[in-house]
């Protein structure tokens, strides 16, 4: 079964450009992250889909980028994880859970 | 005579004798005391005896042997003793040796020395008073002076004769400036030292210019080494030799280097009688007799100068004699003149006339000094003429002394001064200049000038004489309190007595024509100086003699006649009758304010102008430099505050401003740099696309 | 041997760290101990001179009592000592004075006594430092240790306006030492950069051509070294150094510093660019013999007896520098008249001067004043002191018989053959040197005793100590100076001959 890749491209940046669109736009930092993560998975996307289309002679090679996929994928665990506790001190100390309203950066 | 010889050879000893007697008396001071009299004299006449068996190793000849050594060798006597050390060592690739050496000039300087200073430490002794502070620093000055003076007479070679003209020069100052509490000691004795010693730099250099031509010094070396440079060198050989002889004049007082010889007798009488008579001022002669071998061997116009300027001198001083007030200055006039007549022998070639004379006038000049003293000593420290007369009765001793020493100098037939003066006038009537071309009236010159003299010398002395011993006392009080000097004073004014009237019959050139007698032409075979014939014609002696005579004779004559016959009213007419002349020999020709602005209001002008450029431009540079040093430093701070470090504050306010820009964009809203990023990010690849 | 010499006061001056400032004997006994300890390392270095083998060697030819080690010899720096004639007597000049100089200070200097004895001996170890040196980086090492203790014991213990004094030495001197490192410098690099030692030096740029550069190297050299000799015109810091300094450091000033300047001369610029120095010899005559007269001038308008005294070493360093000038353009056996009389005119300054401001300093001490208009009768009221007085004063004049006279005789023996009757301008100034040295005895000695002076107590056994020895060496060099005639002989024919060679 040989599927076109413009599909699952096709699906990565969908997934991307969606998750990229509701990070900029979203004030809720919780969906930001959610939006981030989704941002994450079109990237895999995109990595395995490549690495099907590249490497399908050598299988040895082929594996790599879905174990790279599998790390990404617990890393983003851990950061979300990172990040919801990140949120959830914000929110602890400053009663807000918008963006907008958390501008400690301002120089 | 081998006995004599062992003290010839052993000359030394006269040198170390008095050198000894002054340190020691330095050293023991306190406790000699008065008795450093007894010490110095004792010692001293030792020396003379010394001196003496000396004079008479040498006078007795066996010295004829080594002539041949230095055959051919003009105006060198060959030494009779000579001994060498090596006390320079190495310098460059010549080794200087100092040395010392008797002949017969020598030999009679050496007893006139001795003597004349063994008389004048036990005169002193009488002379100063109870309440002198300081007996013994003068008795110690005297025997370094004479120290000085015999060094000077046995050295052997330019240089050690430098050291011992000055050590002389030193010892004149200190005994000059002996009352130093007084102004005119202080002056006297500074003017002393820095008129001799401008001769002396110029002597220093004629030295210079002698070993630059003979690379030696010694009499022996001069002599052998300078008639092979004549030829190649002469005008320097000259220019080296008249350079020579400006100290000469510094030491013996000519014109123009004299005027320091009159302010000399601010010293004590006895001193003077030593230094400024006998002994000092007549080494400028004694080097112009032992350095011969340069003057013979110099162009002729040398010794034409210096006998000019000897004939010049002693008709100047004389003239300036006659109307001095002050006995000691009356007697130092006449020493310059006498002086000048010795320098002009020498350089009419006389040499031998010249020696002769300066033995001579040692002996009556040291008299008449001494006799002076008396006077001054009896007088209650008076030295005005004018105050004194009469004295004859109060002190017969001193009178005949006097008289004896007067008449010596007066040139009075039989004493000595008559047989020097005339050996020396006619060494100037037979003088023929050699390698010069002159008129017949310029070489007649120096015997006029000399005639003159002579009878100016016998006119002066004769007022002298006649205003302190003749006539009526003109201070009564001062008078009726002159006493008789004791006996250490009186005792070495016979001894030197008895010379002045006899020493001349040593050169009796008539008496002898006369009666016959080997021995009256002594001095005429010992001052032999080879290279120098000296003949005269019997009939032009006479003449000289017969001439000399009356001239002395007119002077005495004269003087009586002024000051007995005249009254003094008369002569004061006469005078405002002559007064600019009077004027300007009364005031010594002026030569003294000359002099004064001349060099000493120049030098001090001067002086304290480097001294103002010194503080003022020179230092005022090295400050200035400083100054804009610190100025530049100043400049350079300012330079770095403001322009420099604006130019880093610059840079950081510029990119403070810019950062002031930037600031704005950190909203600290993470969705906007977010945004930012995939902007920033989009533009790179859109870039990167196009760019490739 | 050398570096005993050099370095001994050195090693006391750090074992006196350790002892405390309070004990003040005892750190007096020390560091006299540590300026003896030179002074005895000489005598059988003066004793065996003539015994002791002369170096063959390129970097000593002509030395004795070479020591040589490697330094840095990449850029051909060596640790290398020896000395001939001109070293040797200036060595044993410095090795006397010191020790003379610290019996001065002892009771004189109350303050700060640990610091300034610490000081004193650190000069010590430079200057005899520099007179051994044969390399010039090491010359200059030393050349440069002298001048900061000078700096501090003129500028600490020194008079009223001391602090400007210090830095008018400090800054006339260090402007000399640096312009002379430049010129070396270029010399150095001239010779092909392989060696800083200064015989090997002279062999190669004494036959340079006469440039504009090797005219300012030399330059460059004489006037660092005109600085510090002083020549007219580099000599207005001396005056005013002299009156502030304190009496002991004057003496070792006018004793020792100045003659830094005329060894170097001696070692350093004529040597290494002969040359140049012949074709211009005019110059340094000039300067010299404006000097004479100059200085003498200047001493007799002063007013401080002090600084009368100091400008009175200007005038005698002259007669140095016109010497050395004559012996740069004159025929080999006539140079080595001048050298030797130049050189021993600095040796008898080495001798007379220090006595004279020490004598100057007695009258300060009793009187506490040095102004010529106040000081007066001073034979009646002190009269040993005042005979000690007139007694240097005399030989300061040049009187014959007294060491003075003897180097200027020879000096203007030498100086005639080359400039013929301007020896008559050094003349006229001996005259004038004369006519100040009067005046000034009959203004400070001679006269009645002063009131307001009377009671003044006369010389002390201490006072006897520090001049005799000084004394006695002025009179005995003055009728016998064959001793240093034979100590210097061989240097002068070598430097002569060096002279001779350049630019042949």
């Amino acid at each position: 079964m040989n599927l076109p890749i413009y599909l699952p491209l096709g699906l990565g940046a969908l997934l991307f450009g969606m998750g990229l669109w509701g990070a900029l736009t979203r004030t809720n930092a919780v969906r930001i992250l959610m939006f981030i993560e989704i941002m994450l998975n079109g990237v895999n996307l995109n990595l395995i889909t490549f690495s099907r289309y590249y490497y399908q002679t050598n299988p040895e090679m082929a594996t790599r980028a879905p174990i790279m996929t599998l790390f990404i994928m617990t890393v983003a665990a851990a950061e979300a994880s990172v990040g919801l506790a990140l949120i959830l001190n914000v929110v602890r100390n400053r009663g807000v859970v918008d963006v907008d309203k958390v501008n400690l950066l301002k120089g | 005579m081998h006995f004599a010889e062992t003290f010839l050879h052993s000359a030394w000893v006269i040198l170390a004798l008095p050198l000894l007697t002054s340190a020691l008396i330095a050293a023991f001071a306190r406790s000699l005391q008065r008795k450093a009299w007894i010490f110095g004299t004792g010692m001293m006449l030792v020396a003379l005896f010394w001196s003496i068996m000396t004079f008479i190793a040498v006078a007795g000849g066996g010295h004829g042997a080594a002539e041949a050594a230095h055959e051919g060798a003009k105006f060198l006597i060959e030494p009779a003793w000579h001994i060498q050390w090596d006390a320079w060592g190495q310098f460059g690739s010549y080794n200087m040796k100092m040395g010392l050496q008797v002949d017969g000039l020598t030999a009679v300087m050496l007893v006139v020395v001795t003597l004349v200073s063994a008389c004048v430490q036990t005169y002193a002794s009488a002379y100063f008073d109870g309440g002198e502070k300081r007996f013994t620093r003068f008795y110690a000055a005297i025997n370094l002076f004479t120290t000085g003076m015999l060094g000077l007479v046995l050295a052997d070679n330019l240089f050690l004769l430098l050291v011992c003209w000055e050590i002389m020069g030193l010892c004149s100052y200190l005994l000059i400036g002996h009352w130093y509490e007084q102004e005119w000691p202080r002056m006297g004795q500074i003017k002393a030292f820095l008129t001799t010693r401008v001769g002396d730099v110029g002597m220093m250099i004629g030295i210079f210019i002698l070993f630059f031509l003979a690379k030696d010094l010694t009499w022996v070396g001069l002599a052998e080494k300078l008639p092979e440079v004549i030829a190649e060198h002469g005008a320097l050989l000259g220019l080296g030799a008249f350079l020579l002889f400006t100290g000469a004049m510094g030491k013996s007082a000519q014109f123009p280097l004299h005027t320091w010889l009159p302010d000399a007798m601010a010293g004590p009488t006895p001193g003077s009688a030593l230094i400024h008579a006998a002994t000092m001022v007549a080494a400028g002669v004694y080097l112009v007799g032992r350095a011969f071998m340069v003057y013979g061997n110099a162009p002729g116009w040398v010794l034409v100068v210096v006998a000019f300027i000897g004939a010049f001198t002693s008709l100047f001083a004389a003239s300036i004699a006659t109307l001095r007030h002050d006995i000691k200055e009356v007697l130092a006039y006449s020493t310059i003149s006498q002086l000048g007549y010795m320098i002009m022998a020498l350089g009419l070639g006389g040499w031998a006339a010249g020696n002769f004379h300066m033995m001579t006038h040692a002996f009556f000049k040291a008299l008449l000094f001494f006799a002076a003293g008396s006077v001054i000593h009896a007088h209650h420290h008076n030295q005005f003429l004018h105050k004194m007369g009469g004295l004859r009765k109060k002190i017969p001793i001193t009178f005949a002394v006097w008289m004896a020493g007067y008449l010596a100098l007066a040139g009075f037939p039989g004493f000595s001064g008559f047989f020097s003066k005339d050996e020396l006038l006619l060494a100037a009537w037979t003088w023929h200049p050699e390698g010069v071309h002159m008129a017949g009236w310029l070489l007649k010159l120096p015997f006029i000038m000399g005639l003159t003299t002579a009878f100016l010398t016998a006119y002066y002395m004769t007022r002298a004489t006649y205003l302190a011993f003749f006539g009526k006392p003109r201070d009564h009080h001062l008078y009726d309190h002159a006493h008789e000097s004791p006996w250490q004073m009186w005792a070495p004014m016979a001894v030197l007595a008895v010379l002045s009237v006899f020493s001349g019959w040593g050169w009796a050139a008539l008496p002898n024509e006369w009666f016959g007698g080997e021995w009256m032409l002594f001095f005429e075979h010992l001052f032999h100086m080879p290279g120098i014939e000296h003949v005269a014609e019997a009939s032009a002696a006479h003449a000289v003699t017969a001439m000399a005579t009356t001239a002395g004779l007119t002077g005495i004559g004269l003087g009586l006649l002024l000051y007995k016959v005249v009254s003094p009213n008369t002569r004061a007419k006469w005078i405002s009758a002559g007064k600019p002349i009077y004027n300007l020999v009364r005031n010594k020709y002026y030569v003294d304010e000359i002099y004064n602005v001349l060099f000493i209001e120049t030098t001090k002008v001067l002086s304290k102008g480097i001294s103002w450029f010194d503080g003022n431009v020179v230092d005022a540079i090295v400050n200035g430099l400083g100054k804009v040093g610190t100025q530049l430093a100043d400049a350079t701070g300012w330079f770095d505050k403001t322009v420099v470090d604006r130019l880093v504050t610059i840079w950081a306010d510029i990119s403070r401003g810019i950062a002031a820009q930037f600031k704005r964009m950190a909203t600290g809203l993470v969705q906007q740099y977010m945004l930012t990023l995939v902007i920033v990010v989009v533009a790179s690849v859109v870039l990167f696309q196009v760019i490739r | 041997m050398l570096s005993l010499i050099v370095f001994a006061p050195m090693a006391m001056a750090l074992l006196m760290l350790f002892v405390p400032k309070t004990q003040e004997k005892l750190l007096f006994i020390l560091a006299g101990i540590g300026s003896l300890i030179p002074l005895v390392a000489t005598l059988p270095l003066l004793a065996g001179w003539s015994g002791a083998a002369v170096s063959t060697e390129t970097y000593a030819k002509g030395m004795r009592f070479v020591e040589h080690f490697n330094w840095i010899p990449k850029v051909g720096v060596s640790y290398t000592f020896g000395v001939d004639g001109f070293a040797i007597t200036m060595i044993a000049l410095s090795v006397l004075l010191f020790p003379i100089a610290i019996l001065a200070s002892y009771g004189y200097i109350k303050t700060r006594v640990k610091d300034y004895l610490i000081l004193l001996l650190i000069l010590m170890t430079g200057t005899n430092g520099v007179f051994s040196a044969l390399d010039f980086i090491l010359f200059y090492v030393f050349w440069e240790i002298v001048l900061l203790p000078m700096y501090f014991l003129i500028g600490i213990w020194g008079g009223a306006r001391r602090e400007y004094a210090a830095i008018k030495f400090f800054i006339y001197t260090l402007v000399g030492s640096v312009v002379m490192l430049v010129g070396a410098i270029y010399l150095y690099l001239q010779a092909g950069g392989t060696s800083f030692n200064i015989l090997e030096l002279a062999t190669k740029t004494s036959q340079l051509p006469v440039t504009g550069l090797t005219t300012f190297a030399f330059f460059a050299l004489v006037v660092g070294f005109a600085v510090k000799v002083p020549m007219f015109p580099f000599h207005t810091w001396l005056p005013d150094a002299h009156v502030e300094a304190p009496t002991p450091i004057s003496m070792l000033l006018a004793g020792i510093l100045l003659k830094l300047g005329s060894y170097a001369m001696i070692r350093i610029s004529h040597p290494l660019l002969p040359q140049v120095a012949k074709q211009y010899a005019w110059v340094l005559f000039a300067l010299g013999v404006a000097g004479i007269l100059y200085a003498a001038l200047a001493a007799m308008a002063q007013k401080d007896f002090k600084k009368q005294v100091a400008y009175s070493s200007v005038n005698h360093m002259g007669f140095f520098v016109i010497a050395l000038s004559a012996a740069s353009i004159l025929p080999r056996d006539m140079a080595e008249v001048a050298l030797q009389g130049g050189y021993i005119v600095t040796i008898a300054h080495g001798i007379i001067s220090p006595i004279f401001f020490f004598a100057v300093g007695m009258f300060y001490e009793r009187t506490h004043t040095r102004d010529l208009g106040k000081l007066g009768g001073m034979f009646v009221t002190i009269p040993v002191v005042s005979f000690m007085t007139a007694f240097v004063a005399f030989a300061n004049l040049g009187l014959p018989g007294l060491a003075g006279f003897i180097g200027e005789f020879i000096t203007l023996t030498g100086v005639y053959p080359a400039y013929g009757l301007w020896v008559l301008v050094a003349g006229a100034g001996l005259v004038i040197t004369a006519a100040w040295h009067l005046l000034t005895m009959r203004n400070v000695l001679l006269g009645e005793g002063k009131k307001e002076y009377a009671g003044l107590p006369d010389v002390t056994t201490k006072e006897k100590l520090i001049f005799a020895p000084l004394a006695v060496l002025t009179v005995l060099f003055g009728v016998w100076p064959a001793p240093i005639m034979n100590l210097l002989h061989d240097a002068v024919q070598t430097l002569s001959q060096v002279i001779a060679l350049g630019g042949k």
